[in-house]
């Protein structure tokens, strides 16, 4: 966009009956280029990127029908834990175990049958305002430090009118802003070896930290074994986590630039939209 | 442009190209006044990112946000380090130290409960009084808006009341009217019934009489002949006993083929007057369930228009309080001086409660940890008090959660600045992986290192 801006500007001396007044159009070009200085400021360029949007979850979470509905959530999982409680009683650890898993289940059944329809409602309310304002991708409010457009009013509006919200038909348009689910990186057998040594390793100096934490120690010696503490998991991590977490950076910079992206975003942050290169990037560490 | 260019005149073309050249330094030197290397034709310059632990890892106020960590962490292993309780006198020191701990904790919610409903009421007095003085009297409990309320409140009622009581009043006369057809209607019926049956027992009366009649008749000659025969004094005993026999047969097949008649027709009649009950049923019921049908429509399209009734004139008060409360609310609001004065009574006794909150909290601690003290000596263990620690840890992890906030602010505020000086639109924070976004983080961090420690940003700025 910057460069079609330009070159809208470059084309003001072109027409041929402003070349019979070549001074006039060299001064009509050097103000051009002088208002064009002082409007080339970030907000030109922020028209750029204006197909970048955020929300903030947090606020619609907090919308009356979601408040409800966790509070029916609350009540129906204090209900389930009353009941478990009494049907665990002298029951073997299998069945204990079963049962826990049966109760788990009903948990996410009621979860879902109250919290889907509400989600689906603010999915595509968020997928409508997001077509509506032509953006190729929202992210959560969180991962935005400066800039963007914030859509959040204009989804809560939509969520608190009545009626049935019908989202876009058209799927969002391509966009330079990729993502990538973590889960899947994690699942990687060398990903989960190197998470499963360092968790060890910070139970095992957890447990050395406890043992050596008396009451009554003085707050100085007290600091000195938390920065001990600190500081040898620091190097743990160091060692054992952080050329995996190098080599996924390197991998999605990798991928980032094949695809042409501007960056990628964890997929939890991504709301709407988006260019999904998980699987690239799972392939290129494994 | 070239081809543009080429058409023009030599002059023309001199021209133009000054002002191509013009133009191209004039972008640049935009672009050099923004940021040192920003390349103004490529869009990824619009997009940076930071990653935000290191920029706050550069933060002057880090090493503190640190030790603050440091404290929980140490705090953490005090709270996993528990005694060896062994003996049974350590179990019983430890019993008793849980069950003194949890009674203290209810009397400190207890007595905290107490200070709050206090200042609550206080408050709420305070402000009430501060209405009715700005509003003019007003002596109701919860001032003058309490007392519109309450007003609202007693007319709402007393519709209700009167309503129901309207709806009482006309189910008991539809009762009562009922219960007089019905008994009328069962009264024709049970006279239907007695005039039916009557007719049925005259006619049958009738049909035997006649058949005796006919009875008689029919053995009236052979009667007559024993009869006369008896009246014979020469008749031999055995013909006279003969006769007699002979006539009490007669007697006896008479009367009973007239009671077999009798016995039948009873049961005929019988049999009559049941269906008559039967169908006098069927008719009374059918006429009760028309008249209750009746009725309830009758109660129903009444109760519909005492609801629409009360709908609008619950309404019409509704609307009138509301206009009440919205000139009241105006006037409040409209009224810097009592703005000033309500805001300052809800602070002066936020503070009041917080300090004897502070105060009753600490005298619980000090109580929790003499108890810890009194019966670690007993048990001669140290005793921990999880509580206490939980509360620590909460309180420090509050102080790191405001300072982690504090600096997060700063940072915004840095890369605000940092964004708008190299013409980024967005930035992002910490993302996956980096394409074409401008890395930020150095830039940021330098200028997060270089803030004075002691100034923190007063408030919050957002990109």
């Amino acid at each position: 966009m910057l460069a079609k801006k330009d070159k809208g500007h470059m084309h003001h001396p072109q027409p041929p009956e402003r070349a019979a007044k070549p001074r006039a159009s060299a001064l009509a070009v050097i103000a051009t280029v002088a208002a064009l200085c002082m409007a080339l400021t970030p907000q030109v360029l922020a028209a750029d990127i204006s197909d970048i949007g955020f929300v903030d979850q947090s606020a619609i979470g907090n919308l009356p029908a979601f408040q409800s509905a966790k509070q029916q959530l609350n009540q129906y999982q204090s209900q389930l834990q009353t009941q478990f409680a009494a049907e665990i009683k002298g029951k073997s650890q299998a069945d204990q175990q079963r049962i826990s898993q049966d109760f788990q289940g009903r948990l996410a059944a009621y979860q879902h049958q109250l919290l889907d329809p509400l989600v689906g409602r603010a999915n595509a309310a968020i997928a409508q305002v997001a077509a509506n304002r032509n953006l190729s991708v929202v992210v959560d409010k969180s991962i935005v430090i400066y800039g963007g457009l914030d859509i959040t009013k204009d989804v809560t509006d939509l969520l608190g009118e009545p009626g049935q919200i019908v989202p876009p038909v058209n799927t969002p348009p391509p966009s330079e802003i990729g993502y990538v689910d973590r889960t899947q990186i994690d699942a990687l057998p060398k990903m989960k070896d190197a998470s499963q040594t360092f968790v060890q390793f910070q139970s095992t100096l957890r447990a050395q930290l406890n043992a050596q934490v008396k009451p009554g120690m003085s707050a100085d010696d007290q600091r000195k074994l938390a920065a001990s503490y600190q500081q040898q998991l620091e190097a743990e991590r160091q060692k054992v986590l952080q050329p995996l977490v190098d080599q996924t950076d390197k991998a999605i910079a990798g991928v980032a630039r094949s695809h042409g992206l501007l960056l990628v975003v964890n997929a939890e942050s991504r709301v709407y939209g988006g260019t999904d290169v998980t699987a690239d990037v799972v392939k290129a560490l494994q | 442009m070239i081809g543009l260019l080429s058409s023009a005149s030599p002059r023309a073309r001199s021209l133009l190209a000054t002002g191509v050249v013009v133009l191209l330094v004039g972008i640049a030197g935009c672009s050099n006044k923004a940021s040192t290397g920003f390349n103004i034709l490529g869009s990824s310059s619009a997009v940076g990112y930071i990653d935000v632990d290191k920029v706050v890892a550069a933060h002057p106020l880090h090493d503190e946000l640190q030790a603050l960590e440091d404290q929980i962490a140490v705090l953490d292993a005090q709270a996993e380090s528990e005694p060896d309780v062994v003996t049974p006198e350590q179990q019983a020191a430890q019993a008793a130290l849980e069950r003194d701990l949890q009674a203290s904790e209810a009397q400190f919610e207890t007595e905290l409960n107490a200070r709050q409903a206090y200042y609550r009421q206080q408050m709420q007095a305070a402000i009430a009084q501060i209405q009715s003085s700005a509003l003019g009297g007003g002596s109701a409990p919860g001032g003058i808006v309490g007392g519109m309320r309450q007003q609202f409140g007693t007319q709402m009622q007393a519709l209700q009341t009167a309503g129901a009581k309207t709806l009482d009043a006309y189910r008991a006369a539809l009762y009562n009217e009922d219960t007089a057809h019905l008994r009328s209607v069962q009264q024709l019926l049970a006279a239907d019934v007695q005039a039916k049956e009557r007719a049925k027992a005259s006619e049958l009366a009738a049909k035997e009489t006649a058949y005796q009649v006919q009875l008689a008749q029919a053995d009236q000659d052979q009667r007559l002949n024993l009869k006369t025969e008896l009246e014979n004094l020469s008749l031999t005993p055995q013909q006279r006993s003969s006769d007699a026999a002979q006539l009490q047969d007669i007697e006896t097949r008479e009367e009973y083929l007239s009671n077999q008649l009798k016995t039948k027709d009873n049961a005929e009649l019988a049999a009559y007057s049941e269906s008559l009950q039967r169908d006098a049923a069927a008719r009374f019921n059918a006429e009760k369930t028309a008249t209750m049908k009746s009725s309830q429509a009758k109660l129903a399209a009444r109760q519909n228009s005492l609801n629409v009734q009360f709908r609008q004139q619950a309404t019409s008060l509704g609307s009138q309080f509301n206009q009440q409360l919205a000139q009241a609310d105006k006037t409040l609001s409209a009224n810097p001086k009592v703005q000033a004065q309500l805001q300052s009574v809800q602070a002066q006794t936020q503070a009041r409660y917080e300090a004897d909150a502070a105060q009753a909290m600490a005298a619980y601690r000090r109580t929790r940890a003499a108890l810890v003290d009194k019966y670690s000596a007993i048990a001669h263990l140290q005793f921990q008090d999880q509580e206490l620690i939980q509360e620590q840890i909460d309180e420090i992890a509050q102080q790191r959660h405001d300072l982690y906030d504090q600096i997060l602010d700063q940072v915004q505020d840095q890369v605000k600045t940092v964004a708008q000086a190299r013409g980024i639109a967005i930035v992002f924070d910490t993302v996956a992986g980096a394409g074409r976004a401008v890395d930020l983080t150095d830039q940021v961090a330098k200028a997060v290192a270089a803030l004075p420690q002691a100034s923190p940003s007063p408030s919050p700025s957002g990109g």
